[in-house]
């Protein structure tokens, strides 16, 4: 069972998820490019 | 808890290797006989610090994490546009840089500083095992080497997942999906220097390379830098932030890459064998789980004592 976290660690918890939330739809963007360009 | 085979093993050379002394060597073989066979109700009982409380990683490894993953994101960030200069989302952002000739440039150094962190990376591993060597104190085992246990592991975790087997394996410092995952990146980077490499000094491999290939080889290399670049993305999106962020036990953030260390639940769960040695090493966790153990007879279960959290019969259900 893990202890909760305080404050500061769910800002900075909470924070790398937005942070990767955020590049995963810039890769969904990134994917849509890709399979939209006819060079590849 | 009855040990098996594989573990009693590795766990007889650890305390061999650290030269335990006969009254620690007797705690930890009255601890391990006080856990229960059912390692589920282990994790599950023990209180964890949320951002660790074993160690994993040194700081040179934290580090190493660090670089890469900044510059593995901003390498990302400007060579799509690049690669993609004449889509109308990438001219905005290169004008925004300078320029494509600036984007390519920030391009360029973040590839070095990334090749640094690979070369200081080799570097680590061979001081650390050097050191290890010395002091006598080196264990295959608790290497990120492919072994042939890695492969039972895979089965067995498997057939956990399927419903056919009760617990998880058994597993080591490193699990075999970790192993994958590592030798995935080690093998990507490597592409990438490769072919990055190929664009920037097109002269000096054309002399290296038999005559005649040279241009095949640019070709191919145009071709693996770009998609192994996105392979790369979307497997560190969904498979690695899934594993470190988003898993059951995990979320909404594994620890180790920023303090070092471990929660003794994920220890005990996916790296038992490690959790072992923690008892051989630690005297602090050995205090812990002696306390826990004496609070809650666990012995041989089987059913969850009176007074045991819920959540571990949930799990158990």
């Amino acid at each position: 069972m893990l202890k909760p976290l305080n404050r500061k660690q769910k800002w900075i918890a909470y924070g790398s998820l937005a942070f990767i939330g955020i590049w995963t739809l810039w890769l969904l963007f990134m994917i849509g490019v890709y399979l939209l360009d006819p060079g590849n | 808890m009855k040990l098996s085979k594989e573990a009693e093993k590795l766990l007889q050379k650890c305390m061999q290797q650290n030269r335990t002394s006969d009254q620690d060597r007797k705690e930890v073989e009255d601890l391990i006989e006080m856990m229960p066979q059912d390692r589920v109700l282990l994790y599950k009982n023990v209180i964890s610090n949320p951002i660790g409380d074993l160690p994993r990683y040194s700081i040179h490894i934290r580090i190493q994490h660090l670089l890469t993953f900044s510059t593995f994101l901003l390498l990302a960030f400007t060579g799509l546009p690049v690669h993609f200069s004449d889509a109308f989302w990438a001219q905005p952002f290169n004008s925004m840089l300078g320029g494509i000739e600036v984007t390519r440039t920030i391009h360029r150094t973040l590839a070095a500083v990334m090749i640094f962190t690979m070369i200081y990376h080799i570097a680590t591993l061979a001081a650390g095992t050097i050191i290890q060597l010395a002091r006598g104190r080196f264990d295959m085992r608790r290497t990120v080497i492919p072994m042939y246990k890695d492969l039972q592991d895979m089965k067995e975790d498997v057939m956990y997942f399927a419903g056919t087997r009760k617990q998880r394996p058994e597993m080591d410092k490193f699990m075999y999906k970790q192993k994958i995952h590592y030798f995935a990146a080690a093998f990507g980077n490597s592409v990438m220097v490769l072919s990055g490499s190929a664009f920037l000094f097109p002269d000096i491999w054309a002399s290296i390379l038999p005559s005649g290939w040279a241009y095949y080889f640019q070709d191919i290399m145009r071709l693996a830098h770009p998609h192994e670049a996105l392979l790369a993305l979307v497997v560190i999106a969904f498979w690695h932030w899934y594993n470190v962020h988003l898993a059951p036990g995990r979320f909404p953030m594994q620890w180790t890459y920023l303090t070092g260390k471990i929660t003794r639940e994920h220890q005990i769960e996916e790296h038992f064998l490690e959790y072992l040695r923690n008892l051989v090493e630690q005297p602090a966790e050995r205090a812990y789980l002696r306390t826990l153990l004496q609070k809650y007879d666990l012995r041989g279960q089987g059913q969850l004592p009176e007074g045991a959290p819920a959540s571990a019969s949930a799990d158990r259900q």
